[in-house]
Formats: C-alpha cells, structure tokens, sequence
C-alpha cells in the first residue's frame, strides 16, 4: 500500500516539475527575452526587438549516414556558416532525421520552438512531409526544399524547390544503354520501395525500354539501396540469365558498386552497370573500368543553390519556384568534369 | 522479527529506491536543462516532449504487459507499418469519408496479429523472440503488400486532427490519450486478479500453471494489448504525418522495450510498472529532446540511447540479484 502510494507520489512529483517549468517557461515566452541574444557586431539595440528582425534557419537533414546525404548536409551548412559569419541570418539550427518523416515532423515542432524563421529541408518521404510543409506556410516562413520532394511542394509557389528530375535521370541511364547495344536482357535494382526517389528512378528505365522490343526486362527488385542485398541479387541474376543478362541498372552507386563487384569477380565484365549519384567510391571504379557509368546529379551544386536561394529569400528576393538541377552522364570519357565539380 | 519478514521490507526497499533513482534522475535532467537552454524552459517545448513520447508511450505501455509474463514483441514497428497502410486503404479505397470503419479495421488488423504472436506462443510454447521476430518480416511484408508499395497522402481533416488537434487550445490529442491509456493499464496491471496473474506467469510460470491461472488466456490477452497499442499507436503516427506509409515505425520497439527497462522491468519477467515505465519513456523523450536542443549529433543520441539501456539493465540485475 505505502509502495503504490509512494511511487504514484513519485511521478505526481514529476508532472508537477512539468507543469512548474511550463508556467515558468509561459511567461517566458511573453515577454520574448532570450539570454543567447548577443548581436556580433556590437550594434546598438533598438528597444523593440522585433521578431522578423532575427532570421534563424531550420535545417531539416534526411539522415547523416548515407555517402550521397553526407555530401549534401555539409554544402548547406557550408552556406549558412558563411551567412552566420556574414550577420545575414542570426543562427542556424540542424535536425538528423534518421530517414524517418515522423521524427522529422516532430523535428519541424522543435526548431519552431527554437525559434526558427526559415526553414532549408530534405525530406524523408515525401507524402509524409507534407504536414511540415503546411506548418511552414502557416507560419508565413520561407522554405527551400532540396532533392527528395514533399508531395504538396508544388501548392505554394512562395517555396523554392532545387532537385533534379529523377525520372529523367533513369531515362539517361536507358539511353546510355541504348547508345552501347542494340538491345538484350536487362535486370533493374531499385531503393526502398514506396520511397518517391527510388520509384522515379526505377520508373524511367521501364519508361524509356518498354517501348522497345528488342529490350527485356529479366528480373526488377527493390534492394532498398542495401549493398548486401545487391550482391545477393546480382549473384542469383548471374547464374539464372547468365548470357542474356547485358544491362544491370541501379537506382544508387552503393548498389551499382555491389552489383559491379559482383560481376567482375565472376569473369562478366562485359556487363553494364549503370549507378546514379556520383559517389566518389563510383567515380574510382569507372576510372578504373570496372563499372560503366553513373548519372552525376551534382549534389554540391545542388545543396549550395539551394541554400543560396534561402537567404536571397531571406533578403526579400524573388526566386523562382522551381529550379531544375541537370543530370549529367559520367563515363570514363568525362571524368575531369566531375572532379572540376567538387567541392574544395 | 523473523528472517524471510526481513528480506521481505529489505527487497521493498531496493526496489524503492531502483525506482526512486530513475525519478530522480529524469528531474535532475530536467533541472538541469532547463538552467542551461532557454527553450528547453518554455511551454512549448514541454507540450512537444509529451506529444513526441505519445505514440511510443502507448507503445512501451502494451509492450510493458508482455515484458512483465516475461515475453517480448519484436513485430510491433512493423504493426505502426501495417496499421498505417490499412487506414490509408480504408480511407481511399474501401470506405471514404468512414474514419471510425477505418480506424476499427486498422486496430482490427494488428489484434489480429497480436493475437497470432499469442497463440504461438502460448499454445506451443514458443520463444517470444524467435515468434516476433518471425511476425516483425511477416507484418512488414503484409505492409507492403496491402499498399503494393506505395505512399499516400491522406487528407481527411478528420484524421489530421487525431494527431494534431489540441483540447483546450493547449494539450495535445495525442498526449491525453496516452495518459488515458496508461490510466487504464494501471487499473489492469495494479488493481485487477488478470493483473496479477500477469505479474504471476512471469514470475514462475509452474507455479502460476498450478495456481489454477488460465497461462493460455492471460498470456494471449497480454499480447492483444499489446496489438491495441500498436494499432492505436500506429493511427496518432499516421494522422501526424498525414500519410499511409509502409517504411515508418522501423526500429520503434527498441525505443519501447529500453523504455520499460529503464523503468524498472525486467526481462526474466513479474517485475515492472506502469509509473516506471512512464518515467522511462519520458527519460527518453527528454534525451533526445535535450540533444537536440543542445545540437549533439545524432550519432551520439543512438549510443546514448544504448548506455542508458546498459545502466538500466545493470540496475536491475544489481538490485534483482539478491
């Protein structure tokens, strides 16, 4: 009886911690003081500190384990150091979303609670990031959008989105095909499926070599970008079409190494491997011949652009809706262009 | 005094104060926050720890009754997939405009599979693990199935406003049904005879099985808790994110057993509570939201996440072992 009354004490003593801290923190936020305000310069104060004075950007990662997001991540938090520096945006604050759209939803409350005015995202899916979008316009923010796509981006033209086109990407990497071989057997290894990435970018081969007889379609999987499951794949395709196999596209490098790797221990370097994203691992190996090509997306340019845009937003420019970022086929041929893109 | 009225006050008292710690360490956290981050003081961001925990409250609630007959569920991330597909499902295709015919057959679903993780391993005997395990693919898969694959945006206002509709201007949906839901399992756990015979499967089954308990029954019903939460936990998911996915939930049953063992349950079973595991699940929201709010990388909120385990799972053995 005295256990039960004293562990129900207990958490009642924790709620009331709560609550307590709750009513402190209510007046704080009335009077809208912060002790982290400190200007840089050293200006004088003006007594009304309005709130659309300090802009504060909200950064909304995917994740911060894959090579191509890494890449990502660190161009648009290259751009909003400069502008910390520079005095054009008074913070900036950065959310490791884990590839889940319900942690980045509950991210989006937090660096609204941080104060955030602005908003630079990639989002995990893009059927879930649709609430965060509608908060973002609700609160009158700017918000710039980068690679993967909320579903209701396209609604609010005041929002910016930088990506490049995913289905035209894949249709790259079918004609690239069709630009080597007259036709044969191809296999496709796709991302997670239900990710809108991963569907575009599988989407544009079928789309490109349905039309065309002499191409077939041996076996599609969804190898959810995993290296380990590509090599599986790969090797059961090898012994199962053997000869007929001619074409592997891959809707990643991660999965284009693996399924290359495959293919030239078992003597079938005649095989193309086609990746997207232009990984630098992707990069050696067709330097090195042992796979064919990659579609470069440009993820510098891309991150940077993209967070160039929110601080011209910022600054009260016009930006258009959509920027479009180009795919560029790499081959051993074109390399040094690659290489020229990268960041210093 | 005799020697077992000793050892009796003696294990009272270590529990007590197992549970004591774990109190009184969330408070120092949250002293210790709110001195250093200013936005950690403010009301909104306590409203968002709780309504960040809820969903993974109720979870750690239902996974709480298997823990204490001394099983574990490992498929329930896999449930928030599945729940989440068929209400979209429902919603698009089969009954539009209907949310409570969706919501039923969504919570319907995931009954039905707990009730499936029950059977097996009551009837036969089975390792929780290995059946969980098993069923985690299994409802996985039916996920993807169910919705070939494919996200969907669900617009019903209706729905939206589950998640992110507030009573009162101020508390969360969400929020007040986890306290609801932790309510209930409280009156069940501590105050009914199935609470008790829970409590008793775990602690000696033998015993329980000649005791005359129903271990079959008692054992079923714990893992149909178990299925109502993740279905329950599942539609407050979908409706905050406003779409039917079939990749989300992965990895949230760590999040729900680390909550229950951190609040003192443990795995050898008949030893855990509601309050600690509430404490337990509160501790975890106010890491990661502490983590944030201080902007320590992710990486080190997973490792985090992962001593904190350790620490508690030492505690219990350290308390447990006498």
């Amino acid at each position: 009886m005295k256990r039960k009354f004293l562990s129900l004490v207990r958490v009642m003593a924790v709620v009331a911690m709560l609550v307590a801290i709750v009513g402190c923190g209510a007046k704080e936020q009335k009077t809208g003081q912060s002790e982290t305000e400190v200007t840089k310069q050293g200006a004088v104060q003006t007594t009304q500190q309005s709130q659309s004075d300090k802009r504060i950007v909200g950064f909304l990662e995917k994740n911060e384990v894959d090579v191509y997001h890494v890449a990502l991540n660190s161009a648009v938090t290259k751009v909003l150091k400069k502008a910390k520096s520079d005095g054009v945006i008074a913070d900036y604050f950065v959310m490791d979303g884990q590839s889940d759209p319900v942690k980045q939803n509950n991210q989006m409350e937090e660096l609204i609670n941080m104060g955030c005015t602005d908003f630079i995202c990639i989002f995990a899916e893009g059927e879930g990031a649709v609430p965060i979008v509608t908060r973002a316009a609700e609160l009158g923010a700017n918000l710039v959008n980068v690679d993967s796509m909320a579903a209701n981006i396209d609604d609010y033209e005041q929002f910016v989105r930088v990506n490049p086109d995913n289905t035209a990407a894949s249709n790259m990497q079918a004609d690239y095909a069709m630009s080597l071989l007259d036709g044969g057997g191809y296999c496709i290894l796709s991302g997670i499926s239900g990710n809108m990435v991963a569907q575009q970018r599988h989407n544009g081969v079928r789309e490109v070599l349905d039309k065309n007889d002499s191409w077939k379609l041996l076996d599609e999987q969804w190898a959810d970008w995993d290296p380990e499951k590509s090599v599986k794949l790969m090797e059961d395709w090898l012994s199962l079409y053997g000869d007929n196999l001619k074409v592997v596209f891959c809707g990643n490098d991660t999965m284009a190494i693996a399924a290359a790797g495959v293919c030239n221990a078992a003597g079938r370097d005649d095989i193309i491997v086609i990746g997207i994203d232009a990984i630098e691992s992707a990069i050696n190996m067709i330097e090195n011949g042992e796979m064919n090509a990659t579609i470069w997306q440009d993820s510098n340019l891309q991150a940077t652009t993209a967070a160039e845009m929110l601080i011209e937003l910022i600054k009260g420019e016009k930006v258009d809706h959509y920027i479009e970022i180009p795919n560029t086929l790499i081959t051993k041929e074109n390399v040094d262009k690659w290489y020229a893109g990268q960041p210093e | 005094m005799n020697k077992s009225k000793l050892i009796t006050s003696k294990r009272i008292l270590q529990l007590n104060l197992q549970r004591y710690a774990i109190g009184f360490i969330l408070i120092a956290m949250i002293i210790g926050m709110s001195l250093v981050s200013p936005v950690f003081r403010t009301s909104g961001n306590a409203i968002n720890i709780l309504l960040q925990v809820s969903s993974n409250g109720i979870l750690a609630i239902g996974m709480l009754f298997v823990m204490v007959t001394g099983g574990i569920d490992l498929s329930i991330g896999s449930s928030i997939a599945l729940t989440s597909v068929v209400l979209g499902k429902m919603l698009t295709d089969v009954a539009p405009g209907n949310l409570w015919i969706g919501i039923m057959a969504a919570v319907a679903v995931t009954v039905l599979f707990g009730s499936l993780n029950g059977f097996m391993i009551s009837k036969f005997n089975m390792f929780p693990f290995v059946v969980t395990l098993a069923t985690q693919l299994v409802i996985r898969g039916a996920a993807y199935i169910v919705g070939q694959g494919a996200s969907v945006t669900l617009v019903s206002p209706k729905l939206r406003a589950i998640g992110t509709g507030k009573a009162f201007g101020t508390v969360p949906y969400p929020v007040i049904i986890f306290l609801v839901i932790a309510f209930i399992a409280y009156i069940l756990l501590h105050k009914t005879r199935f609470g008790r015979y829970v409590y008793a499967i775990g602690g000696n089954r033998l015993s329980a099985i000649s005791s005359g308990i129903n271990v079959f029954r008692v054992q079923m019903a714990a893992y149909i808790i178990m299925g109502i939460c993740a279905g329950i936990a599942g539609i407050i998911t979908t409706s905050r994110i406003s779409a039917a996915q079939p990749n989300i939930g992965i990895g949230y049953e760590t999040d729900a057993i680390a909550a229950c063992v951190i609040g003192g349950t443990s795995f050898s079973g008949g030893i855990g509570n509601v309050s600690g595991t509430m404490i337990g699940i509160l501790m975890i929201g106010v890491i990661y939201n502490s983590m944030n709010l201080l902007q320590i990388s992710s990486y080190w909120q997973t490792v985090t996440k992962g001593v904190l385990i350790l620490v508690a799972v030492l505690l219990d053995l350290l308390m447990n072992k006498k």
